[in-house]
């Protein structure tokens, strides 16, 4: 089991944050995987609303294929926090909910230098980002599988 | 009425909730900090008008951060109606940040404008407005600014204005409140790409 990637967008499509940590197909542009990835996101965030059976729609937290999952949170301000992992890691939109709250807020808002809209350059939003990802019980070196 | 008391005491736990877990600055310092800023905009603008446009630009600046902070602080999740937002903002959001308990009256009778009323202002401590300035200046309008830009960020579009303040001698402050609408969740794309 292993984590692949990490997106991060704004409410605008930008995307603010892009990590990878083994992704084995290889990626010729990644600007456009950023913009085909918004574009699921936001294709898949109206078919769950339409298709929900309950009034308020329901918000998507993962979705899986026999390959990968892909789990995803959403904040009220528009921001779309998205992993890719494998199979059999369970729902991980709770791990993202805590990466908003705890690394996000803290090292990206309260960060004067940073611009809304812009890709995050702190080190330090980096550096957490890593951690809390290593820290998962599904998250496997990619060296250690091979 | 009983339902919306019993939720104005829930957001009142939660604020005092939120207001307990945040580490505290000194009034004083906020008080000093946000007098000397006053005066640095006054001496680059001079006209009233364009220290408070400037000062409600600034909050506006500030309040589309300090929404994410409020959202993860203090847990609220979607608000069902204007209302409620304008509750959350008086009830929790003061507390938290400000420390103060302010109160929602004076709704109109289509609901969609009211008044946030507040009897004490850290920002204003120690003030005194020279007269030239006393009639003109509206001191805490940073408030209006970071109130219209942390809402804008939940797409929720408002006008905010102090209609009372305590330095311009009024008995009580009150920033009145206008919903003028919802932002649709708009394709952020170009159709050609």
């Amino acid at each position: 089991m292993t984590v692949y990637a990490f997106y991060l967008f704004d409410r605008q499509g930008n995307c603010l944050c892009y990590r990878e940590w083994s992704r084995p197909k290889l990626m010729k542009d990644a600007t456009q995987d950023q913009k085909n990835t918004f574009g699921l996101l936001f294709a898949l965030k109206n078919f769950c609303q339409k298709l929900s059976p309950t009034q308020p729609g329901g918000i998507v937290k993962n979705y899986s294929t026999d390959v990968y999952s892909l789990h995803y949170f959403e904040s009220l301000t528009g921001l779309r926090f998205v992993l890719l992992t494998s199979r059999g890691s369970g729902d991980l939109s709770g791990v993202l909910r805590d990466i908003y709250l705890n690394v996000y807020v803290d090292t990206v808002i309260r960060n004067p230098l940073y611009v809304p809209g812009k890709s995050i350059q702190s080190q330090l939003f980096l550096s957490k980002l890593d951690s809390s990802i290593k820290a998962l019980a599904c998250f496997q070196d990619n060296e250690s599988r091979k | 009425m009983s339902s919306s008391t019993s939720r104005s005491s829930t957001w009142n736990k939660l604020g005092d909730a939120a207001y307990a877990k945040s580490e505290k600055v000194s009034a004083d310092l906020v008080a000093l900090t946000y007098g000397s800023f006053v005066r640095e905009i006054i001496k680059d603008y001079e006209e009233p008008d364009q220290v408070n446009k400037e000062l409600e630009k600034l909050g506006y600046n500030i309040g589309i951060r300090l929404i994410e902070d409020f959202l993860a602080k203090s847990g609220v999740g979607n608000c069902s109606s204007f209302e409620e937002s304008a509750e959350i903002i008086s009830r929790v959001a003061f507390k938290m940040f400000l420390g103060i308990r302010a109160t929602v009256s004076n709704w109109n009778n289509e609901y969609n404008s009211c008044s946030i009323i507040f009897e004490e202002n850290p920002l204003a401590e120690y003030v005194e407005l020279p007269p030239e300035y006393s009639n003109a200046l509206l001191y805490s309008n940073m408030l209006c600014g970071v109130i219209r830009g942390a809402l804008e960020m939940v797409q929720i579009i408002v006008e905010c204005e102090f209609v009372k303040d305590q330095l311009r001698g009024d008995d009580t402050n009150e920033i009145r409140i206008r919903f003028k609408e919802i932002l649709q969740e708009q394709v952020p794309w170009n159709d050609e790409e």
